[in-house]
């Protein structure tokens, strides 16, 4: 079980984790060249789940065993990666078998990708800069990003949000908003 | 009678101003703290705790059991317009709720969330008034292998939530079962698939991964869709609230759903979310067009919001008669409760009747209350539907983010809230509901602890010996078993 | 693209006077100059919660500083200690501490209390006790032993989650009485209360300030030397031969961060002193059967050291 200490937290972890993802590439290789190749996500969604389900179970085969007339603690989480591993190849087999649909279109990816890097970073400003500066930053650009040009709507939206912000959540609920490593260093 | 004159005391009581007061800026106050994100009716009552310590006894449990009420509805504003529900129950509201907005009828789901909200706050304080005593000495009587049977039941409504995508549905239930797994197991207090993180010993909190779910996956979707001219309605016609008759039609549906979630939310430990989910279920079984369910049957909001409504007064039913708290809102309510004194317990109906009676005759009023104010915010709230999609994305982002950071003031719950909402969003995409991962997370630790706790208590054999146990678990496989049999002959007809 | 720039100037103009209120002179004339922040452990609302807010509010009596209460909840106190570490020992982050942490870092943790922390006020005692259900035929802790003994090791103990300082101290109680029991454990205190009361096990492992007001419980005895004048019917384990489990306590208190200058700590035991023999402390928790007290760090930090090797050797670590 000294396997099992080393993979289950820290740099063993990062290596296990970096395995399934080398893993996973080289699948996603493999169907893109076969002749399911429309059926990439229909096939790859159900490896990524086996893979967690994989992670778990190796983690869990460090858990202590439950004494007699006692559920150990690993049983029940041992029922449930059953449970996705017989439902991942349900869905596999079905793929293969050609009861699928092929793989949903991609929209206008581009925009939903970028708005998941602004939401991350809002919340990176967030802790230099502090709730408010990082809202303000989040709100204004974000709509300007979606070509939004009603200035006097977003200033007002903007202000009004960040006086609600301040009343509701700091004044009233004492809800402690970051405040900024930054913003705290400069102003002591 | 001895129960109605005190009755009669206790509105006598609300005569004055300062309870008048007390309920209208309690019902408000719950309607916002429902209707945002992150703030569950639990979160809503406790961070005004503080404000009662000045007040007197009576006062802080009316206002306090005002935003109890309000907030289980408010939950369904945000659920019916924008996809994002405020609360955990209010996650079912959504299912027939957002498609009536997307259909261009905002008006069908939130008059609807509201008069069933509304009625099944009342009957589960009718219960709550009339059959507390005897109610709460059955509940304490309920074993874990029961428990364990009443999860399971409520997993078993996933086969009939994924309709078509029975595997895909069932993979998502498995997920949230998992992920609830994660962090310090109360059985044996060993530390499971932590990591070795500390943040992780209680798990990943419900609420942040809701939000993601739920409201963050629905705006990457739109990002995705890109048509952002427009509002979620392009625009509505004035007429659309319900009439009269429209809402009689759904008077069984909401009968039913009321009673059903008064019961359930009485045992200790379930709670209004799995009575929404379970009413649901059952409103979807028993009616004749099932198909029509996830599609924006107002008869699913009816089903949800009466269910989550009325677990209310079920929740207070063992707080007030035996002083043990039930769900998460009624042990702040205790500790509100022990600031000033006041031990909950059978005792409580005697020595202090006057705040007992006139905590009930509150809870009547602050529902009334709450049906004016609904009517009137109602049509405030409508107009959150046709906000450009340019101005309400970004802003449901925003509020999304506080919402998840004020659950325990922290940002690793939002970066994680940020996470279930990526997963929530690609997951979405390709066939696989968010609803049962919420219903994984709501219901694993109930089923897996009250199993482990019922062998401890009694060896395996307690599941089929105990008669409502067994019963339980013969009607979950019944439940289970039908929709997926149901779906085999629609397909293969 | 010039409307944008001033429109994000003005509005960060507008963030930044927001915070403009909290930040202050950082000059070190007297403590405390700025607001002391209080970390709690549990939520709004809770036990833990309430009794940091009484705290603030009876301290405020003694003092002009501003105490800010601030709920960092999460595995059972680490959460809370985790972010007290991080902050400079400069004072102005006092923590709500109960003995419950201790067993939790024991248990969960590779931080060591007192490398830490600096324990400096002790301020209730609340002694472990058994409950026991009246309206069944086990009630008394005569009966509880008789009832342990005929069921060989399947009597049934409720209580919180295993390896808490309940469990730990209802195994020192077996240990003490030469019995054998089965500790089930509940989500929470209240919820295996509900079990109590629903006679689905014999025993639930609490204080005695649980009983108030619930007619059907009844304490069969309680982990002191010598009977509480709250309760003066119950007898303490000492008096029916269970020795050892005298000082199976929960204590209550506050530490800073290890390293907080002398001064301050002076400040603060001045205060806790007041606040010791405050009226209204005194009648909102004296009544609940808890024993009030002020022990200042030396001792303080020694009890610390003692319960966190005894946890550590209940752990078997």
């Amino acid at each position: 079980m000294e396997v099992v200490k080393f993979l289950e937290k820290g740099p063993g972890l990062a290596l296990f984790l970096g395995f399934m993802v080398a893993v996973l590439g080289v699948v996603i290789f493999l169907i893109r060249r076969s002749s399911k190749k429309e059926y990439t996500a229909r096939i790859v969604f159900p490896v990524i789940f086996m893979e967690i389900a994989f992670v778990f179970l190796i983690i869990l085969m460090g858990f202590k065993k439950g004494s007699a007339n006692t559920v150990g603690p690993a049983v029940v989480p041992l029922l449930w990666i059953i449970g996705i591993f017989a439902f991942s190849i349900i869905l596999i087999v079905k793929v293969l078998l050609g009861h699928e649909e092929k793989d949903p279109e991609w929209g206008n990816i581009r925009v939903a990708v970028t708005y998941i890097i602004f939401t991350v970073l809002y919340l990176i400003i967030m802790q230099y800069l502090g709730y408010y500066i990082a809202t303000v930053l989040f709100l204004i650009g974000g709509m300007y990003y979606l070509t939004y040009r009603n200035w006097k709507v977003m200033i007002s939206l903007t202000a009004g949000w960040l006086v609600f912000s301040y009343l509701a959540f700091y004044k009233l609920l004492y809800v402690p908003l970051p405040q900024g490593k930054l913003i705290s260093w400069i102003f002591g | 009678m001895d129960l109605l004159s005190n009755l009669v005391t206790g509105f006598g009581y609300l005569a004055g101003v300062q309870p008048a007061v007390a309920i209208v800026v309690g019902v408000i106050l719950g309607i916002l703290a429902g209707a945002m994100p992150g703030l569950s009716p639990s979160m809503g009552v406790a961070l005004l705790v503080p404000f009662t310590y000045k007040l007197s006894p009576q006062i802080s449990l009316i206002l306090l059991g005002s935003i109890y009420i309000a907030a289980n509805y408010g939950g369904s504003i945000t659920a019916v317009t924008i996809n994002t529900p405020g609360t955990p129950s209010a996650v079912v509201t959504s299912f027939d709720g957002y498609p009536l907005t997307k259909m261009g009828k905002p008006g069908v789901g939130l008059g609807t969330s509201l008069i069933a909200s509304t009625v099944g706050g009342i009957i589960g304080t009718i219960i709550l008034i009339f059959f507390s005593v005897p109610l709460a000495r059955l509940a304490v009587k309920l074993h874990p292998a029961e428990y364990f049977a009443l999860a399971i039941f409520g997993l078993a409504t996933v086969a009939s939530l994924g309709g078509k995508n029975w595997a895909k549905a069932f993979i998502a239930a498995m997920l949230g079962l998992l992920i609830n797994t994660i962090g310090i197991d109360p059985i044996s207090g060993v530390q499971r698939f932590t990591f070795g993180n500390y943040k992780l010993f209680d798990g990943f909190a419900l609420v942040p991964a809701l939000i993601g779910l739920f409201a963050l996956s629905e705006v990457f979707s739109r990002m995705e869709e890109y048509k952002l001219e427009k509002g979620v309605v392009a625009k509505f016609e004035k007429a659309n609230w319900p009439k009269f008759m429209d809402y009689w039609k759904l008077k069984f549906t909401i009968l039913r759903s009321s009673i059903l979630g008064t019961l359930i939310g009485i045992f200790p430990g379930a709670g209004a979310t799995i009575a929404a989910f379970l009413s649901y279920d059952v409103a979807k079984k028993s009616s004749k067009h099932p198909e029509t369910f996830g599609k924006g049957n107002p008869e699913g909001v009816a089903a949800a919001e009466a269910a989550n409504s009325s677990s209310v007064g079920g929740a207070l039913v063992p707080l007030l008669a035996l002083g043990i708290p039930g769900s998460a809102t009624t042990a702040v309510l205790i500790g509100a409760l022990m600031i000033h004194d006041v031990n909950p317990g059978p005792l409580l109906f005697v020595e202090r009747p006057d705040i007992v009676y006139s905590l009930f005759a509150a809870l009547l009023v602050a529902n009334a209350v709450m049906l004016v104010l609904g009517l009137w915010g109602s049509k405030l709230w409508i107009k959150v539907t046709i906000i450009p999609k340019k101005v309400l994305l970004p802003s449901i982002l925003a509020i999304s983010i506080i919402g998840s950071f004020a659950v325990h003031y922290s940002i690793f719950d939002v970066a994680s809230c940020i996470g279930f909402g990526i997963a929530g969003w690609l997951l979405k995409k390709h066939g696989y509901p968010a609803a049962p991962i919420v219903l994984g997370m709501v219901l694993g630790k109930l089923a897996e602890t009250n199993f482990r706790r019922a062998v401890l208590m009694g060896g395996y054999s307690v599941f089929i010996t105990r008669p409502v146990s067994i019963i339980l678990l013969l009607l979950a496989v019944a439940s289970f078993a039908v929709p997926l049999m149901q779906n085999r002959k629609n397909s293969s007809e | 693209m010039k409307k944008l720039l001033i429109a994000v100037l003005l509005i960060a103009l507008l963030s930044v006077s927001l915070f403009a209120g909290g930040a202050s002179e950082g000059s070190e004339a007297s403590f405390p100059t700025k607001p002391i922040h209080l970390i709690v452990y549990t939520g709004a609302g809770g036990a833990g919660d309430i009794l940091s807010r009484k705290f603030v509010d009876i301290a405020s009596k003694y003092t002009d500083a501003t105490f800010v209460v601030e709920n960092k909840a999460g595995a059972g106190g680490i959460v809370a200690m985790e972010y007290v570490k991080s902050i400079p020992a400069d004072g102005y982050t006092l923590m709500y501490v109960t003995k419950s942490n201790i067993s939790k870092l024991a248990g969960a943790s590779e931080m060591n209390p007192t490398a830490e922390f600096d324990w400096i006020a002790m301020m209730q005692i609340d002694p472990e006790c058994v409950i026991t259900n009246n309206k069944t035929d086990v009630v008394t802790w005569e009966q509880v032993v008789a009832d342990a003994k005929a069921k060989d090791g399947k009597q049934l103990w409720l209580g919180p989650a295993a390896g808490g300082l309940d469990n730990v101290t209802a195994e020192r109680i077996w240990k003490a009485a030469g019995i054998k029991a089965t500790w089930v454990p509940f989500a929470s205190g209240g919820k295996a209360k509900a079990a109590l009361l629903g006679k689905q096990g014999v025993t639930y492992t609490g204080n005695p300030g649980e009983i108030i007001g619930k007619p059907d419980f009844s304490v069969a005895a309680v982990c002191l030397d010598e009977r509480l004048p709250q309760f003066p019917d119950v007898p303490t384990f000492k008096e029916l031969g269970v020795l050892g489990v005298e000082n199976e306590i929960i204590w209550r208190g506050f530490a800073v961060k290890k390293g907080t200058p002398d001064a301050v700590i002076a400040w603060y035991d001045d205060l806790f002193e007041k606040v010791n023999n405050d009226e209204d402390w005194i009648a909102t928790y004296a009544p609940k059967g808890n024993k009030l007290v002020h022990y200042t760090r030396d001792k303080f930090n020694q009890i610390v050291e003692e319960d966190y090797k005894g946890y550590l050797e209940a752990f078997g670590k």
